[in-house]
Protein backbone atom coordinates (compact mmCIF):
# COMPACT_ATOMS: atom_id res chain seq x y z
CA UNK A 1 0.00 0.00 0.00
CA UNK A 2 1.31 3.17 -0.61
CA UNK A 3 2.58 5.09 2.04
CA UNK A 4 0.89 8.24 0.76
CA UNK A 5 -2.37 7.00 1.59
CA UNK A 6 -2.16 5.05 4.45
CA UNK A 7 -4.47 6.86 6.88
CA UNK A 8 -2.88 5.74 9.78
CA UNK A 9 0.20 7.64 9.53
CA UNK A 10 0.39 10.53 11.77
CA UNK A 11 -0.32 14.11 9.98
CA UNK A 12 2.42 16.42 9.67
CA UNK A 13 2.16 19.18 13.01
CA UNK A 14 -0.45 21.84 11.80
CA UNK A 15 1.60 25.19 11.53
CA UNK A 16 -0.07 27.48 14.41
CA UNK A 17 -2.93 29.43 13.05
CA UNK A 18 -2.37 33.30 12.30
CA UNK A 19 -3.93 35.79 14.15
CA UNK A 20 -4.71 39.05 12.53
CA UNK A 21 -4.31 42.14 16.18
CA UNK A 22 -5.01 44.71 14.20
CA UNK A 23 -7.36 44.81 10.46
CA UNK A 24 -5.24 45.08 7.46
CA UNK A 25 -7.12 48.60 6.47
CA UNK A 26 -6.99 50.10 9.76
CA UNK A 27 -2.86 49.85 9.38
CA UNK A 28 -2.56 51.13 6.22
CA UNK A 29 -4.75 53.87 6.67
CA UNK A 30 -2.78 54.72 9.77
CA UNK A 31 0.32 54.59 6.97
CA UNK A 32 -1.35 56.60 4.99
CA UNK A 33 -2.44 58.93 8.16
CA UNK A 34 1.08 59.30 9.22
CA UNK A 35 2.28 60.65 5.97
CA UNK A 36 -0.81 62.68 5.38
CA UNK A 37 -0.07 64.56 9.16
CA UNK A 38 3.47 64.83 7.88
CA UNK A 39 2.18 66.81 4.68
CA UNK A 40 0.16 68.93 7.02
CA UNK A 41 2.74 69.19 9.00
CA UNK A 42 5.02 70.96 6.47
CA UNK A 43 2.92 73.05 4.94
CA UNK A 44 1.42 74.46 9.03
CA UNK A 45 5.53 74.91 9.29
CA UNK A 46 5.85 77.42 6.67
CA UNK A 47 3.06 78.90 7.04
CA UNK A 48 4.20 79.93 10.83
CA UNK A 49 7.43 80.88 9.76
CA UNK A 50 6.47 82.99 7.52
CA UNK A 51 3.86 84.62 9.57
CA UNK A 52 6.38 85.27 12.09
CA UNK A 53 8.53 86.66 9.44
CA UNK A 54 6.02 89.23 8.72
CA UNK A 55 6.49 92.52 9.08
CA UNK A 56 4.58 94.47 11.90
CA UNK A 57 1.23 94.86 10.88
CA UNK A 58 1.06 93.29 7.67
CA UNK A 59 -0.44 90.06 8.63
CA UNK A 60 -2.85 89.51 6.98
CA UNK A 61 -1.84 92.31 4.49
CA UNK A 62 -3.81 95.95 4.35
CA UNK A 63 -7.11 95.62 2.29
CA UNK A 64 -6.95 91.88 2.50
CA UNK A 65 -9.94 90.32 4.64
CA UNK A 66 -9.86 88.81 8.20
CA UNK A 67 -10.29 84.90 8.70
CA UNK A 68 -13.77 84.36 10.01
CA UNK A 69 -12.09 82.60 13.24
CA UNK A 70 -16.04 83.32 15.27
CA UNK A 71 -17.98 81.27 12.26
CA UNK A 72 -15.82 78.89 11.52
CA UNK A 73 -15.81 77.81 15.47
CA UNK A 74 -19.66 76.55 14.34
CA UNK A 75 -17.84 74.58 11.70
CA UNK A 76 -15.29 73.10 14.14
CA UNK A 77 -18.06 72.02 16.85
CA UNK A 78 -19.61 70.07 13.52
CA UNK A 79 -16.35 68.41 12.84
CA UNK A 80 -15.98 67.47 16.47
CA UNK A 81 -19.22 66.02 17.20
CA UNK A 82 -19.23 64.12 14.23
CA UNK A 83 -16.11 62.46 15.88
CA UNK A 84 -18.16 61.77 18.58
CA UNK A 85 -20.85 60.74 16.91
CA UNK A 86 -18.87 57.97 14.87
CA UNK A 87 -17.04 57.17 18.11
CA UNK A 88 -20.90 56.01 19.11
CA UNK A 89 -21.49 54.19 15.97
CA UNK A 90 -18.44 52.25 16.46
CA UNK A 91 -19.55 50.82 19.65
CA UNK A 92 -23.17 49.98 18.54
CA UNK A 93 -21.70 48.10 15.50
CA UNK A 94 -19.57 46.32 17.84
CA UNK A 95 -22.86 45.49 19.64
CA UNK A 96 -24.69 44.25 16.21
CA UNK A 97 -27.01 47.22 17.27
CA UNK A 98 -29.83 47.81 14.42
CA UNK A 99 -29.76 51.18 14.80
CA UNK A 100 -25.83 51.55 13.93
CA UNK A 101 -26.33 52.25 10.43
CA UNK A 102 -28.88 55.34 11.26
CA UNK A 103 -25.89 56.62 13.67
CA UNK A 104 -23.42 56.23 11.49
CA UNK A 105 -25.70 58.33 8.91
CA UNK A 106 -25.57 61.11 11.49
CA UNK A 107 -22.12 61.14 11.65
CA UNK A 108 -21.39 61.30 7.81
CA UNK A 109 -24.33 64.52 8.06
CA UNK A 110 -22.54 66.35 10.80
CA UNK A 111 -19.50 65.78 8.18
CA UNK A 112 -21.47 67.09 5.53
CA UNK A 113 -22.44 69.86 7.07
CA UNK A 114 -18.68 71.00 7.82
CA UNK A 115 -17.59 71.05 4.50
CA UNK A 116 -20.75 72.76 3.33
CA UNK A 117 -20.08 75.29 5.70
CA UNK A 118 -16.25 75.94 5.09
CA UNK A 119 -17.69 75.87 0.87
CA UNK A 120 -19.87 78.57 2.18
CA UNK A 121 -17.28 80.53 4.18
CA UNK A 122 -14.92 79.86 0.98
CA UNK A 123 -17.64 81.80 -1.32
CA UNK A 124 -17.53 84.38 1.00
CA UNK A 125 -14.04 85.21 1.39
CA UNK A 126 -13.16 84.97 -2.59
CA UNK A 127 -15.94 87.62 -2.75
CA UNK A 128 -14.45 90.24 -0.06
CA UNK A 129 -10.70 89.61 -2.09
CA UNK A 130 -8.82 87.18 -0.68
CA UNK A 131 -7.16 84.77 -3.24
CA UNK A 132 -4.89 81.88 -3.88
CA UNK A 133 -2.73 84.96 -5.10
CA UNK A 134 -4.49 88.02 -3.50
CA UNK A 135 -1.54 87.82 -0.29
CA UNK A 136 0.81 85.18 1.18
CA UNK A 137 -2.03 84.39 4.18
CA UNK A 138 -4.35 83.78 1.20
CA UNK A 139 -2.15 80.86 -0.78
CA UNK A 140 -1.54 79.39 2.57
CA UNK A 141 -5.36 79.32 3.71
CA UNK A 142 -6.53 78.05 0.57
CA UNK A 143 -3.51 75.38 0.47
CA UNK A 144 -3.92 74.36 3.94
CA UNK A 145 -7.57 74.51 4.70
CA UNK A 146 -8.16 73.39 0.67
CA UNK A 147 -6.20 70.65 1.53
CA UNK A 148 -7.73 70.04 4.42
CA UNK A 149 -11.30 69.46 3.14
CA UNK A 150 -10.31 67.95 -0.14
CA UNK A 151 -9.20 65.32 2.38
CA UNK A 152 -12.78 65.89 4.27
CA UNK A 153 -14.36 64.90 1.06
CA UNK A 154 -12.38 61.52 0.82
CA UNK A 155 -13.21 60.49 4.21
CA UNK A 156 -16.79 61.56 3.70
CA UNK A 157 -16.58 59.36 0.33
CA UNK A 158 -15.52 56.18 2.31
CA UNK A 159 -17.86 57.20 5.18
CA UNK A 160 -20.90 57.15 3.04
CA UNK A 161 -19.83 53.77 1.19
CA UNK A 162 -19.11 52.32 4.70
CA UNK A 163 -23.05 53.48 5.52
CA UNK A 164 -24.48 51.81 2.41
CA UNK A 165 -22.73 48.45 3.26
CA UNK A 166 -23.49 48.37 6.75
CA UNK A 167 -27.50 49.57 5.99
CA UNK A 168 -27.13 46.26 3.54
CA UNK A 169 -25.51 44.38 6.01
CA UNK A 170 -22.41 43.62 3.96
CA UNK A 171 -20.40 45.66 5.78
CA UNK A 172 -16.80 44.09 7.33
CA UNK A 173 -15.13 45.32 10.63
CA UNK A 174 -11.95 46.05 9.28
CA UNK A 175 -13.59 48.60 6.32
CA UNK A 176 -15.61 50.81 8.85
CA UNK A 177 -12.44 50.73 11.13
CA UNK A 178 -10.09 51.66 8.79
CA UNK A 179 -13.12 54.59 7.65
CA UNK A 180 -13.02 55.37 11.15
CA UNK A 181 -9.21 56.25 11.34
CA UNK A 182 -9.48 58.14 8.32
CA UNK A 183 -12.31 60.26 9.39
CA UNK A 184 -10.26 60.77 12.80
CA UNK A 185 -7.50 62.22 11.80
CA UNK A 186 -9.69 64.77 9.63
CA UNK A 187 -11.92 65.70 12.48
CA UNK A 188 -8.33 65.73 15.00
CA UNK A 189 -6.17 67.28 12.06
CA UNK A 190 -8.69 70.11 12.00
CA UNK A 191 -8.68 72.06 15.90
CA UNK A 192 -4.47 72.14 15.07
CA UNK A 193 -5.32 73.92 11.24
CA UNK A 194 -8.05 76.10 12.86
CA UNK A 195 -5.83 77.31 15.77
CA UNK A 196 -3.06 77.89 13.74
CA UNK A 197 -4.27 79.26 10.70
CA UNK A 198 -7.08 81.31 11.67
CA UNK A 199 -5.53 83.06 14.64
CA UNK B 1 6.24 97.84 -1.45
CA UNK B 2 8.10 94.72 -1.92
CA UNK B 3 8.16 94.34 2.14
CA UNK B 4 4.56 94.47 1.60
CA UNK B 5 4.46 91.90 -0.94
CA UNK B 6 6.52 89.44 0.44
CA UNK B 7 5.82 87.82 4.01
CA UNK B 8 9.26 86.62 4.15
CA UNK B 9 11.02 89.64 4.14
CA UNK B 10 11.56 89.89 7.70
CA UNK B 11 13.23 86.74 7.55
CA UNK B 12 15.65 87.71 10.13
CA UNK B 13 14.31 88.70 13.07
CA UNK B 14 14.06 87.51 16.23
CA UNK B 15 10.45 85.48 16.14
CA UNK B 16 11.52 84.40 13.00
CA UNK B 17 14.21 82.55 13.85
CA UNK B 18 12.65 81.12 17.04
CA UNK B 19 9.52 79.74 14.46
CA UNK B 20 12.54 77.99 12.68
CA UNK B 21 13.91 76.43 15.67
CA UNK B 22 10.13 75.66 17.19
CA UNK B 23 8.85 74.09 13.92
CA UNK B 24 12.63 72.33 13.05
CA UNK B 25 12.06 70.11 16.50
CA UNK B 26 8.64 69.61 15.76
CA UNK B 27 8.92 67.93 12.70
CA UNK B 28 11.87 66.40 13.74
CA UNK B 29 9.90 64.35 16.46
CA UNK B 30 6.67 64.03 15.01
CA UNK B 31 6.82 60.95 12.57
CA UNK B 32 8.84 58.97 15.30
CA UNK B 33 6.40 59.70 18.10
CA UNK B 34 3.35 58.79 15.48
CA UNK B 35 5.51 55.49 14.25
CA UNK B 36 6.53 54.86 17.82
CA UNK B 37 2.68 55.33 19.26
CA UNK B 38 1.79 52.79 16.11
CA UNK B 39 3.93 49.70 17.04
CA UNK B 40 3.63 50.57 20.50
CA UNK B 41 -0.43 50.01 20.43
CA UNK B 42 0.25 46.79 18.02
CA UNK B 43 2.42 45.48 20.57
CA UNK B 44 0.09 46.00 23.52
CA UNK B 45 -2.52 44.49 21.26
CA UNK B 46 -0.24 41.29 20.38
CA UNK B 47 -0.43 41.03 24.16
CA UNK B 48 -3.24 40.98 25.18
CA UNK B 49 -4.30 38.43 22.25
CA UNK B 50 -1.82 36.47 23.83
CA UNK B 51 -2.88 36.43 27.16
CA UNK B 52 -6.55 35.99 25.66
CA UNK B 53 -5.38 33.73 23.86
CA UNK B 54 -3.37 31.68 27.05
CA UNK B 55 -6.50 32.16 29.11
CA UNK B 56 -8.49 29.94 26.67
CA UNK B 57 -5.65 27.38 26.62
CA UNK B 58 -5.67 26.81 30.24
CA UNK B 59 -9.74 26.45 30.63
CA UNK B 60 -9.46 23.92 27.94
CA UNK B 61 -11.38 23.63 24.03
CA UNK B 62 -14.11 21.31 25.83
CA UNK B 63 -15.38 24.83 27.87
Amino acid sequence: MDATLDSTRPSAPTPPRRRQVVPSAVLGTLFFVVAEVMLFSGMISAFTISKAGALPGMWPMPGQPRLPAEATALNTVLLVLSGVVLLVAHRLFKKQSPIAHWVTLAAWALGAGFVALQGVEWAQLLAAGLTLTSSPLGSFFYLIVGGHAAHAVLALGALGWAWLQMARGKLTPGFFFGTQTFWYFVVLMWPVIYARVYF
Amino acid sequence: MLSLACAVCGAGNDPSQGSYVVMSIVISLLPLAMLGGIIAWVVVRARKADALDQKTEDVGPSA
